[in-house]
């Protein structure tokens, strides 16, 4: 990984010239990270670059369009960022983009599912391995591997896509150690009956907090959801599972094609559902079919954002 | 106080197995990687001293309630009016809390003068108060986003608790401070002397463990005197990404909406939760908004739980310090901070105005 004191110069030098660059700080222990809006030297000393850098800062661009801000992406945070420029739902001239190659982050919640991650003193970290000492003297040794969210199991961009800065050397794209659809792979072996228990069970826990839509990066409409809006009355405030699956569901159509496969509405759900589920699955439908990866070409139309008489993969007229 | 009892470690079953025979008792297990209280099934195995993901605020204030039933008639009097009629629909269930954590169970009594007070009772949530049974366990193990003891609690508070359980060698030590307590637990055993000492002994070394807290006395009193410092507020506010994650989980938020879902001529009108950091909470009729950003309405937020709140309701803040709102936060903002940041800068405008009055 780049050094922390380069990724500090670049900030530095972007820094005169905008409203602030948004990088990551360490949160309220050592295995967790929190953004960081650098505005002077005393914010930029605060400034970390390591394997708990987890959140894709892209969500915020677009709440501050129209300043010119500065923004630390890694590879696949890029893809966001990009997205965002096809959609011009964001200004090239107001983004600012320093991009780092990643070897990889670690997730909360793979490591909160090995033991209640909420009493941290500190962690070390050495190649692979990851040692966390909790407050009650106990010690966990983890292999980052075993604890890396899936999309960097399956991380094909480690390296930025778009920047104006690039922090170190450009590494090596590895083999990625899983397919980024394999979750749902596993998951359609399943009877039409299973997963909807599935659903039902993961859905009831869902408070219709809204943390999920408000962490993607290309949920735009925010200010206006359809799940708030009284006219049309597009949706119910009960709180059973129809609604929040219904709620998924249109969230799921609106990011095909669009969806940056980030996971940070998973990450950011406070209940632990998988909803990056019902994203990727329309993320494999539109590689199927359209032979398309959101994010990867700053210069292309999404998929459904345009129209072909005639779509190569989709054989109308043979049936 | 009363007698206190002991509740043996593997008769927590049986004992809530014979409640759930007179009451819902609900209780918190394990999904996926989430605690979650849950209608109490013996086959499931609770989860106990480890704090929830949401509060049990939901059984006294629920995310969704029915408030009544209504249908208009098909046909018009000879005036051309149509008769609505409504069906009240009121909470029907006594219901035992097993297992909060005395944060959690502290919070309800936040909620209390909001909807019980001299001008005004909300019949609903008093029925819900009045039938609800609330045991709390002790907490051995406050995490690092803990800090009940800055605002008034500790991790053996029993306000808001009808039962106070102490987990020591073999099973709990069972405190009632309440009457509905006082009753449940009367079949327990009485508890010896030597297990009374051992209470002790672990809720003094849980006291023992934390920091000193910063004083916020003069929170209330000082806080409003940055209300229009809007640069303030943007910069403590930058990361929210306001969804609502931070006042859902919130014991002490109690913040809602009324809508009528309606089907045709009959629907029901429902109460449900609303967040203070939703854009839409504050929208008017016209369209004007008086909170039009996150960093106005992040402001609300702080301001309310501890200045609005404490001045209206005899100074108490409108939080228990159980964390819940920086643990669960996607981005990981720490309401700590942000209340320490905002003193640091109000007390500073006050000494300012010393200085300038003298």
């Amino acid at each position: 990984m780049a050094e922390l004191n380069e990724l500090r110069e670049a900030v530095a030098k972007v820094l005169p010239d905008v409203k602030h660059v948004i990088g990551w700080q360490r949160g309220y222990h050592a295995v967790r990270s929190s953004p960081l809006f650098i505005r002077n030297q005393e914010d930029l000393d605060k400034l970390i670059w390591d394997r708990t850098c987890y959140q894709n800062l892209a969500s915020y661009l677009t709440s501050t369009r129209g300043e010119r801000v500065g923004i630390i992406v890694k590879g696949c945070d890029s893809r966001s960022v990009n997205q965002l420029l096809q959609e011009q739902l964001i200004n090239r001239e107001d983004v600012v983009v320093i991009g780092v190659p990643c070897t990889g982050v670690i997730s909360l919640d793979k490591i909160r599912a090995k033991f209640p991650i909420n009493r941290v003193k500190d962690m070390q970290v050495e190649g692979d391995e990851l040692t966390i000492a909790t407050r009650d003297g106990e010690e966990h040794k983890l292999n980052r591997w075993d604890v890396a969210p899936d999309k960097c199991l399956a991380c094909k961009y480690p390296n930025p896509l778009i920047f104006d800065t690039h922090v170190g050397e450009p590494i090596e794209t590895w083999e990625p150690k899983q397919g980024l659809y394999a979750r749902d792979e596993e998951f359609d072996q399943k009877s039409l009956d299973e997963r909807f228990e599935f659903w039902r069970r993961e859905m009831s826990r869902c408070i219709r907090c809204y943390a999920c839509r408000n962490a993607c990066p290309m949920c735009v409409c925010r200010d206006h959801c359809i799940a708030e809006s009284r006219q049309p009355h597009y949706q119910s405030q009960e709180a059973d599972v129809r609604e929040k699956f219904f709620f998924q569901l249109i969230h799921a159509m609106h990011l095909a094609g669009r969806c940056t496969e980030c996971g940070e509405c998973e990450r950011a759900c406070p209940m632990d559902i998988p909803v990056l589920l019902f994203k990727t699955r329309m993320g494999k439908v539109v590689k199927d079919l359209f032979d398309y990866e959101a994010g990867v070409d700053q210069t292309a139309v999404p998929p459904l954002l345009t129209f072909q008489a005639e779509e190569s993969n989709i054989e109308e007229k043979e049936w | 106080m009363s007698q206190a009892r002991f509740l043996p470690y593997d008769a927590v079953t049986d004992w809530l197995r014979k409640i759930a025979e007179t009451m819902r008792v609900t209780a918190p297990v394990r999904e996926g990687n989430s605690v979650v209280f849950r209608d109490f099934d013996p086959e499931e195995p609770l989860v106990l001293g480890h704090q929830s993901a949401a509060s049990p605020k939901s059984v006294v204030f629920p995310q969704l309630e029915y408030l009544f039933r209504y249908k208009t008639d098909r046909t018009a009097d000879e005036n051309g009016v149509r008769q609505i009629t409504l069906e009240p629909i009121y909470p029907d269930e006594d219901v035992f809390v097993f297992g909060a954590n005395p944060c959690g169970a502290r919070g309800l009594t936040t909620l209390d003068p909001v909807f019980i007070n001299d001008e005004y009772v909300d019949p609903y949530y008093k029925a819900r108060r009045e039938r609800s049974i609330i045991a709390s366990i002790v907490c051995t193990l406050p995490g690092d986003a803990c800090f009940c003891h800055w605002v008034g609690g500790n991790p053996n508070d029993p306000v808001g608790s009808d039962l106070v359980l102490t987990p020591i060698e073999g099973g709990y030590l069972v405190r009632a401070h309440s009457e509905k307590g006082e009753k449940l637990a009367a079949g327990l055993d009485k508890a010896d002397a030597r297990e009374e000492q051992a209470a002790q002994q672990v809720e003094d070394a849980v006291l023992a463990t934390l920091d000193p807290p910063p004083d916020l006395t003069d929170c209330p009193d000082v806080m409003e005197n940055v209300f229009d410092d809007m640069e303030l507020w943007e910069q403590v506010s930058d990361k929210c990404i306001y969804c609502g994650a931070c006042t859902y989980y919130c014991p002490t938020c109690y913040c809602f909406n009324i809508t009528d879902e309606a089907s045709g001529i009959a629907g029901e009108r429902i109460r449900s939760w609303d967040s203070c950091m939703f854009p839409t909470y504050t929208r008017e009729a016209s369209g004007h908004n008086p909170r039009p950003t996150k960093a106005h309405r992040f402001r609300n937020r702080i301001l309310h739980k501890f200045s609005y709140y404490p001045k209206l309701y005899n100074r108490v803040f409108s939080c228990t310090g159980c964390g819940r709102c920086i643990r669960m936060c996607p981005t990981t903002v720490d309401i700590r901070d942000a209340v320490l940041r905002v003193k640091e800068a109000a007390t500073k405008d006050e000494s300012a105005k010393e200085v300038s009055d003298g």
